[in-house]
Parts: structure tokens; sequence; C-alpha cells
């Protein structure tokens, strides 16, 4: 249940951030640590949030 | 005359029998001890992590609301060392007392001693620990109007980016 909650954290402050790079026109890098208990998977086009708490997976272009 | 004897244990092997039942007991409480150590010291490890997640979901919202300078650029100002960081910013705010708008000063901590939020207005001033454990604070500039504030204790780090 805390775990999940925290996700939920994870997951907006994730989205919130990338809001801020795109706003800022800066290059999409984050790191996965800093969103724990989110598990990111990040490639050169996209950042996939693969985290088990998630049935749908998301996705962010960058 | 018979002698019937009942089947039954001797000392010896009831004596064995106890020892090895308070061996057993004995490993048992243990674990079980170790067990509950354990959900408890996680437990509490979650429910920091989350505290400071909705602490810098505050600070977003106190950010979000930091009013404008005359030059386009929100009156924020950070101040850091040593893993310790301040952050001063200007919003405003409804008295409590009067319902009215006016200006405060909020003052965020975050050093050896947790993360406090101070604020102070004309109405006077408020001060609360929004975390009594110790957390290391640094900051980092992403470009130039995005800082990354960086919050790292033993157990985890979590970063948040805020537009200035």
């Amino acid at each position: 249940m805390l775990t999940r909650l925290e996700g939920n954290y994870a997951l907006s402050r994730l989205t919130a951030d990338i809001d801020i790079l795109r706003a800022a026109n800066q290059s999409l890098e984050v790191n996965p640590s800093h969103y724990l208990p989110l598990e990111l998977m990040i490639t050169s086009e996209e950042i996939h949030v693969t985290s088990h708490l998630y049935k749908t997976k998301k996705i962010f272009k960058r | 005359m018979s002698s019937y004897r009942k089947p039954a244990f001797t000392l010896i092997e009831l004596l064995v029998s106890l020892a090895l039942s308070g061996v057993l007991i004995v490993l048992l409480n243990s674990q079980i001890t170790n067990s509950i150590f354990t959900d408890v010291k996680i437990k509490k490890q979650n429910e920091y992590r989350l505290e400071i997640e909705s602490v810098l979901e505050q600070l977003n919202a106190d950010i979000l609301s930091a009013s404008h300078q005359p030059n386009g650029q929100k009156s924020i100002k950070f101040y850091a060392l040593e893993n310790k960081v301040r952050l001063h910013l200007k919003r405003f705010g409804i008295s409590p007392n009067t319902q009215q708008l006016h200006g405060v000063e909020v003052i965020w901590k975050f050093d050896n001693s947790g993360i406090t939020r101070s604020i102070n207005s004309a109405e006077g001033n408020y001060r609360r620990i929004l975390s009594s454990k110790q957390v290391n604070a640094e900051i980092e500039r992403v470009g130039e109007k995005v800082i990354k504030l960086v919050l790292t204790n033993q157990h985890f780090t979590k970063s948040k980016l805020f537009a200035l």
C-alpha cells in the first residue's frame, strides 16, 4: 500500500519533471534511481515506466 | 501373579524431548522477533520515503505559487552549502484571521536536523518541522531557468526539478 502510494507520488514527480524539461527545451535526461519504486526503462526515443505497480505502461516520448 | 507395565516414555526420553522443544522454541522466537523488527524497520523506511515525496509536493506547490518580480522572474532564492539547502520565496497567502490576501515569505531548510518550513508574515511567524531525520540536500543547475533539488539519505535518493 505504502509502496503504491510512493509510486503514485514518484510518477507525478516524473511527469512534472519531464514537463519542466520540455518547457525549458532541455534534453529529457532522468536518473531512474531517483524515481524508485518506479522502474524506468530509458531508450534513445522513449522513457517507459515498467513498474509492476501499474497495469498500463506509461510512455514518455523523448 | 502377573506383572503388567503400561508402555510409557522413560525419564531420559522425556528430558531429551523437553530439551529439543526448548531449543526449537528459542530458535523460533528469535526468528519471529527478527522478522518483526525487520518488518517495522521496512515500514518506517517506506513511511519516511513517502514523507519526503509529500514534502517535495508541498515544495512544488510553494514554488508554483511564488510571486513574480518586476523582471518577470519568480522571487525565489536558493542557498546551498555543504549538503544543506535553504530556499526563500515570496508568495501571497490568505490570512486566517482577516481572510484577506497578504504577502508572506516562505523559508525552507534542508539540513542535518531535517526539513523545516517557516512562514513569516506581518501577522506572525509560523514554523513547522516536516521531517526530523537527517537528509543531505544539493542543488544542481540543469538549465538557465531550471534547477534540480537532490535529497539523499542512506536508503534513497530523490530529486525534483523546479522551473524558476
